[in-house]
């Protein structure tokens, strides 16, 4: 404060942010002290005249100049989503045919084959004892199954309508 | 300048993939924040429209660098003056003296390029303003526009001029306080 007064530094800097880092006192000051409040009135006259629009203006056709000086950008045959698909299919069909016509493909058979019987007789009877479990837990678990899939609906429809009350409210 | 952040977010991805009629309803869209900061920097009518054309370029060069994390319209405040102070330097014109100082006319400046409507609408006081800005340095009308016109603060102007904040904020205060010690005794003359 300048001879017990708002300094125009202070003015400006409660207009700029609103607070003043020198502490509450000082914008008290402004409640009581009518040559500073008027002097704080000049400044928000000025500071609305600064903000209003210029109205400096560009000429009509400045979007269709600015567009013009892009350049248009073509993707390249081979860089369209739907051609590379094309090309990901070709390719592996030439090298699966590739791969009959030129290589012996009865080893791999055979090997295919071997491994499918291995699985067979390790899992078949692994498979009957899993769905007598299942068939046990399904006798005695129903009532928790009616449940679970009750919550499970309501949480469904819950999510529905939420969805519809806030696509309402926008 | 209020930005509705869904609209804009909208635009401003659209633009970023390339959309060419979006970046039309951009340009559209803030046209004239950018000629407020050139026509503020640059005086010469054919600069001013190569110069909001070139920046408008740089925008869309650079808006997929644009993150989200500042509002746009202080980005494209950063990108517009920064263009305008290479262009001043690269034409050897000052930046820090007033424009009676450094003994350039006022030719070409806003009287010339104001819409109609606008000179219509506009009183002495406000002719006088827009006079008197026109004086001042390049620097402290820059500020003074990014600050009034582009809403940024401090820190943001700071980044984009790489300047200091409190150097900011000195050389707001000192701009505004020449314009009141200037635009006071023509208030007092109106009154």
């Amino acid at each position: 404060m300048k001879n017990g007064h708002l300094t125009d530094e202070q003015l400006q800097e409660i207009l700029d942010t609103g607070i003043l880092h020198s502490g509450p006192i000082l914008p008290m000051h402004l409640g009581t002290c009518a040559s500073c409040q008027k002097r704080l009135e000049a400044f928000q006259q000025l500071y609305a005249a600064l903000a209003t629009d210029p109205g400096f203006a560009l000429a009509p056709t400045f979007a269709d100049s600015v567009l013009d000086r892009i350049p248009t950008f073509r993707p390249l045959f081979w860089q369209q989503p739907a051609a590379k698909i094309a090309l990901a299919i070709t390719a592996s069909a030439i090298t699966l045919a590739g791969l009959l016509i030129f290589v012996n493909m009865r080893p791999l058979a055979n090997g295919a084959l071997q491994v499918f019987e291995i699985f067979k007789t390790a899992f078949f009877p692994l498979a009957a004892q899993m769905k007598q479990l299942f068939l046990w837990m399904g006798g005695n678990a129903k009532p928790f199954l009616y449940g679970g899939f009750g919550l499970f609906s309501a949480f469904i429809v819950e999510r529905i309508l939420l969805r519809q009350n806030v696509r309402h409210s926008h | 300048m209020n930005e509705p952040v869904d609209e804009t977010g909208l635009l401003v991805g659209r633009v970023q993939a390339g959309d060419r009629q979006a970046f039309r309803v951009f340009i559209e869209k803030y046209k004239r924040l950018v000629a407020a900061i050139v026509f503020r920097m640059v005086y010469n009518a054919a600069d001013r429209e190569e110069l909001s054309q070139e920046i408008f370029l740089k925008i869309f060069e650079n808006i997929k660098d644009f993150q989200g994390s500042a509002k746009i319209s202080s980005w494209i405040g950063r990108i517009a003056s920064n263009t305008c102070i290479n262009h001043l330097r690269k034409k050897r014109l000052p930046l820090f003296a007033d424009v009676s100082a450094a003994g350039q006319t006022l030719e070409n400046v806003a009287g010339d390029s104001l819409t109609p409507e606008c000179l219509n609408e506009q009183d002495d006081s406000h002719r006088n303003l827009q006079r008197e800005i026109n004086r001042l340095p390049a620097h402290h009308r820059l500020i003074l526009t990014l600050f009034h016109f582009s809403e940024m603060n401090y820190d943001e102007i700071g980044k984009a001029l790489k300047l200091p904040a409190g150097t900011v904020k000195s050389h707001l205060f000192r701009a505004r306080q020449k314009l009141r010690e200037r635009l006071l005794p023509a208030a007092r003359e109106e009154a």
